[in-house]
């Protein structure tokens, strides 16, 4: 009986056993983060003073949600494309699993990871700054979940893109700013930005990890639309990557590299 | 697994592709049906049709006409279900993980299967000592030499233990001793494991000597298919090779003259022809006419087609240097 328990341990395994082999680029890319958030933070305090000591809290917040959205997005269509370069994309495809679920799977696993290397920066940011917050997995963890779900849906149809077309990396580097504009999309001012993906949970979660607001005690309507626009943005992604890798089995480029 | 048997059903699969405003028909009309437990090899010159035609039949290429069925159930409706009964190795492309090891590779490829890698280690020290690599069983797979990688991408297919396995030119870009051990690997895998195995090849040694039945294709067509003996038989003709002594100059004159035979070879007295008949009794006439000249026969064998001339044959001129290059 197939299992996709298996298939999670077995994708899980090979990360792990990738990023403790190549230990210097796993550190490095910690290392990268932070040091993004350390120009940002001496930077923004020597320019700004004591105004940038008020909004150091977002800061560090929208740069651990930009780690971990990113982390989930990149990792979809990059690994699309490393897959069909190393021509073991078609042997995903010919498992006993649906290819969405594969690739869902490795989102999953790759979040999974990207959750904890976050958090292992976030930790670093927290005492850089002196900025503690209020981690109550209860409320996070669902809300993680929510910032997260649209962001596999659009790494799904940058992976479906990547199975046309390959090489999208230029497409890709537009996606890291809107990417870090819905995180920190000024949804207050402007209502209607609730609509968009991942900005209403971004929004929810600076105010979980910055007043302590517990998961019950989120004004509903805004809970509701964050509930809505995940649900509905993932399946647009989901939807949109089965659409586009039937496209390229109809055109034969599977797996073309 | 559950199901140790696979049936494989092609009905009428056309592939065309569309590139700019012209249209590449790779595949036409082809229908095939493969039994379980059978090797079955695909030869065909470059641009047959060979590699469409297996993508096809695994669901990677979607096809214009016709359809696929494994077990009865098809490939394109049912993916799922299909997918637990093949595994394939891909012409050209590495097929496992480089930066792996060869047993994480193992591994990796057992649980996307979705079954427990833990439970199938006696599996894989049975596997490396079939290949041969078992000394290999930590190492990276980048650091292995070209038939190593080759025999490590064979091992993680088999890992898969589906009852329908793909091979896509197997031995390419193989050295000949690489490429000898591999054949001999897969027909003592063919002979223990009892798989149905597809091979596409340009290796004829290797079709010629694993596999119970041949299909050549041609410009998108079956052109053969049938067992190698069937198909040798079908080309046999009366063509022998003779070894000849005691021969006058004005005899072999008259003897090339009045019968179809042409020296390739003169050694002293003893010369070596090279015969084709229309049917048997030429060669009889033939006999009775060295026995009456005097001439002592001192070996007569009859000379089978091989597959190389059997491909050319059927496939046609145009396949005539590609099979040169394989021969060499």
């Amino acid at each position: 009986m197939t299992s996709f328990y298996y298939l999670f341990r077995g994708m899980t395994m090979k990360s792990l056993l990738l990023m403790r082999r190549y230990l210097f680029d796993t550190a490095a890319s910690l290392l990268t983060t932070y040091i993004m958030f350390a120009i940002i933070f001496f930077g923004g305090k020597a320019v700004a003073g004591q105004a940038f000591d008020d909004s150091v809290g977002n800061i560090v917040v929208w740069l651990f949600l930009f780690g971990v959205v990113s982390s989930a997005y990149q990792s979809a269509s990059s690994q699309i494309y490393q897959e069909a370069q190393w021509g073991t994309l078609e042997h995903l495809y010919i498992s006993p699993f649906k290819f969405e679920q594969v690739l869902l799977m490795k989102l999953v696993v790759q979040m999974f990871i990207g959750s904890i290397t976050s958090g292992v920066v976030l930790a670093a940011m927290i005492v850089t700054s002196g900025k503690f917050f209020t981690i109550d997995l209860v409320t996070i963890v669902p809300l993680m979940v929510m910032v997260l779900l649209p962001a596999v849906g659009f790494g799904m149809i940058f992976a479906g893109l990547a199975l046309l077309y390959k090489r999208i990396s230029s497409v890709f580097r537009i996606a890291q700013w809107s990417m870090m504009g819905l995180i920190t999309a000024p949804v207050i001012e402007y209502p209607v930005l609730k609509a968009l993906p991942i900005s209403t949970a971004s929004l929810l979660m600076q105010q979980a990890m910055l007043e302590g607001v517990r998961f019950w005690e989120f004004d509903p309507t805004n809970l509701a639309i964050a509930v809505v626009t995940t649900v509905v943005y993932f399946g647009i992604g989901y939807t949109v990557f089965g659409y586009l890798r039937r496209i390229a089995i109809d055109r034969g480029v599977l797996g073309h590299y | 697994m559950g199901v140790d048997s696979a049936r494989l059903s092609v009905s009428d699969v056309t592939k065309r592709y569309t590139h700019g405003e012209a249209d590449v028909t790779a595949v036409r009309g082809v229908s095939l049906e493969i039994d379980s437990n059978e090797v079955v090899g695909i030869l065909g010159p470059n641009g047959a049709g060979k590699t469409t035609l297996i993508k096809t039949i695994l669901g990677v290429l979607r096809p214009t006409e016709g359809t696929v069925e494994i077990n009865g159930l098809d490939v394109h409706e049912k993916q799922r279900r299909t997918y637990e009964l093949v595994s394939a190795m891909f012409e050209g492309s590495r097929n496992s993980y480089w930066r792996l090891s060869v047993e994480e590779n193992l591994r990796f490829f057992t649980s996307l299967n979705g079954k427990n890698p833990k439970e199938r280690t006696d599996r894989y020290d049975e596997l490396l000592e079939e290949l041969d690599i078992e000394d290999k069983r930590d190492e990276t797979v980048n650091k292995l030499s070209r038939g190593m990688k080759q025999k490590v991408c064979l091992a993680c297919t088999l890992a898969r233990e589906t009852p329908l396995v793909f091979l896509d030119e197997p031995t390419l870009g193989l050295d000949v001793e690489a490429s000898e051990h591999l054949k001999t690997e897969l027909r003592r895998l063919v002979d223990s494991e009892n798989r149905t195995i597809v091979l596409s090849s340009h290796d004829m040694d290797l079709i010629e000597e694993i596999c119970d039945r041949v299909i050549i294709m041609n410009e998108g067509r079956i052109v053969a298919d049938d067992s190698v003996e069937a198909l040798i038989d079908v080309f046999r003709t009366e063509s022998y090779e003779l070894e000849v002594s005691g021969l006058t100059s004005q005899q072999q004159a008259r003897l090339e003259r009045e019968f179809p035979v042409d020296a390739v070879e003169r050694n002293g007295d003893s010369t070596v022809f090279e015969a084709t008949f229309d049917d048997v009794a030429g060669k009889d006439r033939l006999v009775e006419r060295l026995v009456g000249d005097g001439a002592s026969i001192e070996r007569l064998e009859p000379v089978e087609p091989d597959l190389k001339e059997i491909f050319i044959e059927v496939a046609g001129e145009e396949s005539e240097e590609q099979a040169e290059v394989v021969a060499r």
